[in-house]
């Protein structure tokens, strides 16, 4: 049996070179959307997710802006407070004091 | 939903998340060129085109992410944050390789419009920052982003950071094959 030639298979096939392969998707225009639509889908579904999440207790981060406004109203009392924020619970005790102001003049 | 609190908090953190993952197609795709991982997608040229157009993408949106945090009364952000990092009163690390990455990445998109005035490994050199950009985008991402606690999200930041180095290896492992037969070629 003779062996066939270089280049051509069996029934007639030839080979193609491997630039010809035609890619999936050649219109540009065609990429820039799917780029955009998975950018805009995610912030589509993170806003959505976000907004029905609005307090995650296992955040990695939480804001300290919270005891700023616990220690910038103190209360009369030295006893622990609870402050309810929008997105944590601080607890800590206020320090504070009841007595009264001295004012010292100068004496000549 | 109350505008000033709520909504900037909810726009803080999907512009973010956003912003990372227009950042990775921009990396993958960067990284794409010179090996031909997309040839079964796209040719050459249109991957080129998609990695310059998502800068179109992730400019605003992590300008939207810096801005609505510095509105948000929570994050106290402010604009000397944005310059000098790790100055932030919590979080320092995390926030600070955020402030690294965005400054990273303005390095990069500055070399790129300054190309012409630029030597190739010049322009180089700036352009592979990006990857250190990504690396502290990602870090950033981790250890500060809310919504990364969800282990959905986390798994798909993940994927991300996954798919980004799966790429760049094999863009070295190219690298070298082709180097290698050049030094082939010209012992030969």
């Amino acid at each position: 049996m003779l062996p066939p030639r270089a280049g051509v298979h069996l029934f007639g096939m030839t080979d193609r070179p491997r630039h010809a392969r035609k890619p999936l998707v050649a219109s540009t225009l065609v990429l820039r959307t799917l780029a955009t639509a998975i950018t805009l889908g995610s912030f589509g579904a993170m806003a959505i997710f976000a907004n029905e999440n609005l307090y995650t207790s296992n955040a990695p981060l939480q804001p300290a802006a919270v005891v700023a406004v616990a220690t910038a109203t103190p209360a009369p009392t030295s006893a622990p407070t609870t402050v309810t924020s929008t997105r944590t619970t601080v607890r800590g005790s206020v320090a504070s004091t009841s007595t009264t102001a001295l004012t010292r003049t100068k004496q000549s | 939903m109350t505008f000033d609190t709520e909504l900037i908090w909810v726009l803080a953190r999907s512009t973010g998340t956003a912003a990372l993952v227009a950042l990775t197609l921009s990396i993958v795709t960067g990284i794409a060129l010179r090996t031909g991982t997309f040839a079964w997608l796209s040719h050459n040229r249109g991957v080129r085109v998609v990695h310059g157009f998502l800068t179109v993408l992730w400019i605003p949106l992590s300008l939207g992410h810096v801005i609505a945090l510095l509105f948000d009364r929570y994050a106290q952000i402010g604009l000397l944050d944005l310059v000098i990092p790790f100055g932030v009163s919590y979080g320092r690390v995390a926030i600070g390789l955020g402030t690294i990455s965005a400054q990273l990445i303005v390095v990069v998109l500055l070399s790129t419009w300054l190309r012409a005035r630029l030597t190739t490994g010049q322009w180089r050199a700036f352009h592979r920052l990006s990857y250190v950009a990504f690396a502290a985008a990602f870090a950033h991402g981790i250890m500060s982003g809310t919504d990364l606690a969800n282990p959905a999200v986390a798994a798909l930041a993940w994927a991300a950071a996954l798919c980004v180095a799966l790429v760049a290896v094999r863009r070295v492992v190219v690298s070298r094959g082709v180097a290698a037969s050049v030094v082939r070629a010209t012992r030969s």
